[in-house]
């Protein structure tokens, strides 16, 4: 049962970490710290 | 269903127009005390008595000509408004800083004579009268024929109530006043009258016509505004114009700006609209301190002293709250691992996701300082100064101070700041200021040079003075790669700089608390999703695989440790092992990522309860620390800046030099500092 877990949780992250690499890319300005520059209250 | 009615916020660059959307809208845009701070438009909706506005927040500009690319996005519109009259706003809020009024109505009153309603809002009146100055602000309405004058202080929202009921009284006023006014004389309107005729068969009223006119005859950069197609005709005809003008002016270069001045000095004048209670001329608060601030040699030393002093309260100051959220980590994991059962999840919950996450919590009070801190000084009005220092040193390596408020923004952050140098308005200033501005330390660099100093420097000073050390690497390197760039770049460079110095304000520590929280929250926030996904990925990889009999065996022969020692003879030169190199992979996603990646391969590694500046100091060297904070000054780490370099210069041509030429510089730099330092005995 672990490993199924684990499994899961291993490949949601992987996902996650390729989809912020690939929105990083297409929308730069959206992410991170420059966000800042534009948060809703 | 009918169509929201819209409104337009224009005014210069610094007269408070983002402060007065936020105030209207409840929105957070980025409001400061520096021109250029916004350089994009953005739209919010108001509800005023029930009914809902459209409003937009324009960039500043100083009159309806563009100087740079971020003005040009305005001036566009503008004339958009004036040709499809069906895409001009219902009401334009003019901002005007009331401290500059004479600068401001020359804008202000070319935004009349196009002929959409107007509503000028005086801000920062409160600073005017603090003077013994004032406004006579229906003097100002009766003789400018504008709808209305309110005066207001945006940033501690005083007037806006007033604001708000005039824009309800307009619309509700099915009676609207064109603001409309026409400041030429007679044989001027004759001399350009070809001109105008040409421009209104574009669909410009006569008004319209002239006042395009006067400025194309005034300014080529007008013409930039014009489809290509029509630039040629408009010239030519222009040039007909400025012969006959040529009998009634001296010059028409600047021609728009001299008649618009001298109207309105006479205006003024006659009518008194800028009372003046002062009985003798005193040098105001900010004359007399920017003498010592501003000043060549004192005025660096100032800076220089803040800038110690701001870095040694990020170390003095955070050393308790670090220690409390240390230790508050520790019980966490403490007590996850007690409710847990024993076994592999509970393993990946205390030593990959807490361990990685409780990497950069840590770091909360020391990005809270430094946002304080640069927010302090940006509201206050010195970053301006700052900027004004720097000119000098910056037009001998090819760039002038323009460039100095998007290399202020790169130590929170590199993507606003590229994004900020849409305000240069010559395109070789403006690249070379992309490409240099990865250089300046943003705060994600901090953590890793906070950790690498904590671990091996005890002295708060000596920590400090390490500290700025890395920080003035990265901004003297800059500057030398910018004149290098400056030589080998083949566009044409034209490099100005004019700039206006706000005057000082009391920044307000609620917008300074605000903006902090925002900022840290943002920081952890984001940061910390990604790390989580990545605590999660190297646990896995660093606990399997398992030997026969399912027992762990030693970090070094998992998967982790394979990826490290594959690349460690490429990092070695730099003194650099394959835990380092697993940290500078894991950067890539983000750079802050290095400590909390730390963190879990030691928390996997280790048994024992030791913190990660204790494990760093027992298994590298001072030496070592240098040269991995060197690497982190330089390195090309962050993808959203190449994505941003891409988008803001239209290619990945510049996005490449960039990554190759910090790369280089990264891994030469490292290697240096290793091995010389080895040589001298010092590993």
């Amino acid at each position: 049962m672990e490993y199924i877990i684990l499994s899961i949780l291993f490949g949601c992250s992987l996902l996650y970490v390729f989809n912020h690499i690939m929105k990083t890319v297409k929308n730069p300005e959206n992410i991170k710290c420059s966000q800042c520059d534009l948060l809703k209250k | 269903m009918s169509k929201k009615p819209t409104i337009a916020l224009i005014g210069n660059p610094n007269s408070g127009k983002t402060a007065v959307f936020n105030q209207l809208t409840g929105l957070a845009q980025k409001v400061s005390n520096y021109p250029g701070v916004t350089v994009e438009k953005h739209v919010g909706k108001i509800k005023i008595s029930g009914k809902d506005y459209n409003i937009t927040d324009y960039p500043g500009i100083y009159g309806i000509v563009p100087n740079s690319l971020d003005e040009k996005i305005v001036c566009e519109e503008i004339l958009n408004w004036c040709t499809k009259k069906d895409s001009s706003p219902d009401l334009i809020v003019c901002v005007l800083d009331a401290n500059n009024i004479s600068r401001n109505l020359y804008l202000a009153t070319q935004i009349l004579e196009i002929g959409i309603p107007t509503i000028f809002a005086l801000n920062m009146i409160d600073l005017l009268q603090e003077s013994n100055k004032n406004i006579d602000v229906s003097l100002l309405k009766e003789k400018l024929n504008v709808h209305d004058v309110v005066t207001c202080c945006a940033l501690n929202s005083k007037g806006l109530i007033d604001l708000t009921q005039s824009i309800s009284q307009f619309f509700n006023n099915p009676s609207k006043n064109r603001s409309e006014i026409s400041i030429l004389d007679e044989k001027t309107k004759l001399s350009i009258k070809e001109l105008t005729n040409l421009l209104q068969k574009k669909g410009m009223s006569e008004n319209q016509s002239q006042l395009y006119a006067i400025n194309i005859v005034s300014n080529s950069n007008s013409l930039e505004i014009f489809e290509n197609s029509e630039r040629s005709k408009i010239k030519e005809i222009a040039n007909n114009s400025i012969l006959k003008l040529e009998e009634i002016h001296s010059s028409t270069k600047s021609l728009n700006s001299i008649i618009r001045y001298q109207w309105l000095e006479k205006l003024f004048d006659k009518y008194k609209i800028l009372i003046n209670l002062n009985k003798t001329t005193k040098k105001s608060f900010t004359e007399k301190l920017d003498k010592y601030l501003t000043h060549p040699i004192l005025g660096t030393g100032i800076f220089l002293s803040l800038l110690f002093t701001i870095f040694w309260a990020l170390f003095r100051f955070s050393e308790y709250p670090m220690n409390l959220v240390d230790s508050m980590m520790g019980a966490l994991k403490k007590t996850v691992a007690q409710i847990m059962p024993d076994g592999l999840l509970e393993d990946l919950m205390v030593n990959g996701i807490l361990e990685g996450i409780g990497g950069i919590v840590i770091f909360i009070p020391q990005i809270l300082i430094l946002m304080l801190s640069l927010k302090f000084l940006e509201d206050s009005g010195y970053m301006a100064r700052a900027s004004f220092l720097m000119d000098r040193f910056m037009s001998k390596i090819g760039l002038n101070g323009g460039s100095v408020l998007p290399l202020m923004s790169g130590y929170a952050c590199a993507i606003p700041g590229i994004m900020a140098t849409r305000t240069i308005d010559d395109w070789k200033e403006r690249l070379i200021t992309i490409l240099i501005l990865p250089l300046t330390s943003c705060t994600a660099r901090l953590p890793v040079y906070v950790i690498m100093i904590t671990a091996f420097v005890d002295e708060p000073v000596n920590q400090t003075l390490l500290f700025m050390l890395m920080y003035l690497l990265g901004t003297i390197t800059a500057i030398i790669v910018a004149k290098i760039l400056s030589i080998f770049l083949k566009e044409k460079a034209n490099p100005s700089f004019i700039m206006e110095l706000p005057s000082y304000k009391k920044p307000i520590l609620k917008t300074l608390l605000i903006d902090a929280y925002s900022k840290t929250k943002s920081f952890v926030v984001d940061a910390g999703k990604i790390i989580f996904a990545i605590s999660i990925v190297l646990w896995v990889l660093a606990s399997f695989p398992k030997d026969v009999n399912g027992n762990d065996l030693p970090i070094k022969d998992s998967y982790v440790g394979f990826i490290g020692q594959t690349i460690e003879p490429i990092i070695e030169p730099m003194g650099f092992d394959w835990k380092i190199g697993i940290g500078l992979i894991t950067s890539f996603a983000a750079r802050e990522t290095f400590v909390s990646t730390m963190s879990t391969i030691y928390g996997i590694d280790e048994e024992d309860e030791k913190g990660l500046k204790e494990n760093l100091s027992e298994d590298y060297s001072l030496l070592i620390s240098i040269s991995i904070m060197v690497f982190y000054v330089y390195a090309a780490q962050c993808m959203s800046t190449f994505a941003i370099v891409k988008k803001e210069t239209n290619t990945w041509k510049w996005a490449i030099v960039m990554i190759i030429y910090m790369t280089l510089l990264a891994y030469i730099g490292s290697t240096l500092v290793f091995q010389i330092g080895s040589s001298m005995g010092y590993t």
